[in-house]
């Protein structure tokens, strides 16, 4: 089976999003608490060493974790850095599938994959519209 | 490939997601009213802020209405919805479990049909496709949708219950909760529509009644009485109508059923989807050798105060008769493995405990509030009625719970509350087994057996104190269990 990464526009958006949390984080600390005292510092330093390890470590090292992968039997999907998890789905098991497009999507070209089968569903967050859209009539095949 | 939009009558069921937004008109005019000299021209004024309203409230509406799309492929249903969050769903129909269509009365001078499919996956209370459809497009949907499972060549089985069969299923399947729910909002309602004046007439015409018919019960007491009764009532009524003139059919890989005196509704059930066949009798039903017979596929029997009914109710020769006629895959047979004798009390303590423990109760109570005692004797003896019924219940219990065998099928007999329940379970719609043991039951050699069958929603059927070697050898579990 041939696995597939998420397209590298996804964790461009994820640094994004992470870069604006952390700003958020880092002004509320700023203008809410007492410049010099203890827990200004510790704060800051906290925030600091997580945005780096977020940005630099955790992010890359979670888009590279995640593949996914379809034959005529099993669509797979792996994900999880520090608790990787696989998650395997039969297809004869599968009943009907969803790609949802959000407002984004036109300018992004990105969507969600959701299948669900009897007693489950499998979501795969973040995949090029094409693919989704190929995916998903794959898997919709009987 | 051509979409499809829904019925234009679909807008107006949009708009009721939207009426939220009606709160700005109100909060205007509750507004102006609380002002020390209500001005009316002044709200007149501002009427076109409400007009506009309601224009959004329809121009929602209509693109709901609009960006809801879907179409017949020749292998299943593409759908598409949404406006910022689109969404798109493509079933297929080999995948599809049950297909229903429903003609309500209010719709029928549209030419309007509800309709929607429903697969083993999604969610347990809401469909996965649904949508009201002009009359020609719904030939075409069931058209298509019964085609992977109809053998036209086939000779069709008709099942068709008699009237009385149907009035005893409304009899044992209804409620006072649900009548009386559904009285209260018909008089909250209409007391909306036609003013407090109607409601209140309406309440001092029940007042008036029960005072006629209490024959010396104090009126509270003849108050709630005539409560539970009448709503029982009403929820007979109700479910009278909803399965008058039900047939089965069976042609092909199909269960055609068809139900409903004002609304009719007709449902598609395929066979391979089915999870299992239940049989169920209460303690009175039993004594009279009546059966109801229920299919659990999904998306028959998911609405609100809908039954998943496959036979009303029926005596025995008829019910093997007509299983072996509709759905001869799944069939029943008499159970092999049944609890022993020493056993026995573990089905009664349950229930001797109930009756011990409001005995106790009410001659504590005596002891205590002497001053009450008719009171708590009333009490006590309403108490003990429902613990008694429980013991017989779980006498017959004994006599009925057990497993059995036959081709792909496992037939489960337990007993469910005050229900006695029959099931036949295809071995492949089974997705867990679990036999349990307390300290007590490895001193006796026996287990609880708890089979799991699992497709939008976990059902349990949980089978106590049959023997512990047994089981494992029915089930086929030597090699996993110690």
């Amino acid at each position: 089976m041939k696995f597939e990464r998420l397209p590298a526009k996804a964790i461009i958006i994820w640094e994004l999003l992470a870069a604006l949390l952390f700003a958020a984080l880092f002004s509320l600390t700023l203008f809410l608490l007492i410049p010099g005292t203890w827990l200004w510092y510790t704060l800051l330093w906290v925030l600091g060493a997580l945005c780096v390890l977020t940005t630099f470590l955790y992010l890359p090292l979670y888009y590279t974790s995640i593949e996914f992968g379809a034959n005529s039997k099993v669509l797979v999907y792996r994900k999880g850095v520090i608790f990787p998890k696989t998650e395997i789905l039969y297809r004869d098991r599968i009943a009907f599938v969803t790609v949802y497009h959000n407002p984004l999507t036109p300018v992004l070209q990105l969507s969600t994959l959701t299948v669900s089968a009897a007693g489950g569903t499998l979501r795969i967050l973040f995949m090029s519209t094409k693919r989704a859209e190929a995916l998903a009539a794959q898997l919709a095949r009987v | 490939m051509k979409y499809r939009h829904s019925h234009p009558i679909n807008i107006l069921e949009h708009t009721s997601r939207f009426l939220i937004l009606l709160f700005l008109p109100i909060l205007r005019a509750v507004w102006e009213l609380l002002q020390e000299t209500p001005d009316f021209y002044e709200w007149l004024a501002g009427a076109w802020m409400d007009l506009v309203t309601c224009l959004c409230i329809l121009a929602l509406g209509t693109i709901a209405w609009y960006r809801y799309e879907y179409c017949f492929t020749d292998t299943g249903i593409d759908m598409r919805k949404g406006l910022f969050l689109v969404k798109r769903r493509f079933l297929p129909y080999r995948k599809l479990s049950v297909v229903s269509v429903e003609h309500p009365f209010y719709l029928r001078p549209f030419g309007a049909v509800r309709v929607a499919a429903d697969t083993d996956g999604g969610t347990f209370n809401r469909e996965d496709f649904k949508a009201t459809m002009h009359q020609e497009d719904v030939i075409l949907f069931l058209q298509q949708t019964s085609l992977p499972f109809t053998d036209l060549s086939e000779m069709k089985r008709v099942y068709l219950p008699k009237n009385i069969y149907i009035a005893i299923l409304s009899f044992i399947s209804s409620n006072s909760l649900a009548g009386v729910l559904f009285v209260s909002t018909l008089i909250s309602g209409a007391g909306k529509l036609l003013g407090e004046w109607f409601e209140e007439m309406l309440m001092d015409q029940i007042t008036t009644l029960l005072r006629i018919l209490a024959f010396g019960i104090p009126p509270a007491a003849a108050g709630l009485a005539f409560l539970i009764l009448g709503g029982w009532l009403v929820s007979f009524l109700q479910n009278l109508i909803r399965h008058l003139r039900f047939s089965v059919t069976r042609q092909g890989e199909q269960l055609q059923i068809q139900s409903g005196l004002i609304t009719r509704r007709e449902y598609r059930v395929m066979i391979q989807r089915i999870n299992l066949i239940e049989l169920r009798q209460s303690l009175i039903t039993k004594i009279f050798g009546f059966y109801s017979a229920f299919i659990h596929a999904n998306g028959y029997g998911k609405r609100k105060d809908e039954l998943s009914v496959l036979m009303p109710s029926c005596e025995k020769e008829d019910l093997s008769l007509n299983i072996q006629l509709l759905l001869p895959e799944i069939p029943f047979c008499t159970p092999t493995v049944r609890p022993k004798l020493k056993y026995l009390s573990r089905f009664l303590m349950p229930s001797l405990c109930w009756i011990g423990g409001v005995a106790a109760a009410w001659a504590l109570a005596v002891r205590f509030f002497g001053s009450y005692s008719d009171l708590i004797h009333y009490i006590g003896v309403m108490l003990e009625i429902p613990c008694v019924w429980y013991l017989l219940v779980r006498i017959v219990s004994f006599f009925h719970t057990g497993v059995g065998e036959r081709e792909d099928a496992y037939t489960f007999r337990y007993t469910y509350g005050y229900r006695i329940k029959t099931v036949a379970v295809p071995k492949k719609r089974i997705v867990k087994v679990s036999v349990r043991r307390d300290p007590f039951q490895i001193m006796t050699g026996c287990c609880k057996l708890v089979v799991l069958t699992y497709s939008e929603g976990l059902k349990r059927h949980v089978i106590p104190n049959l023997d512990y070697e047994e089981v494992k050898r029915i089930m086929g579990y030597q090699r996993y269990c110690k």
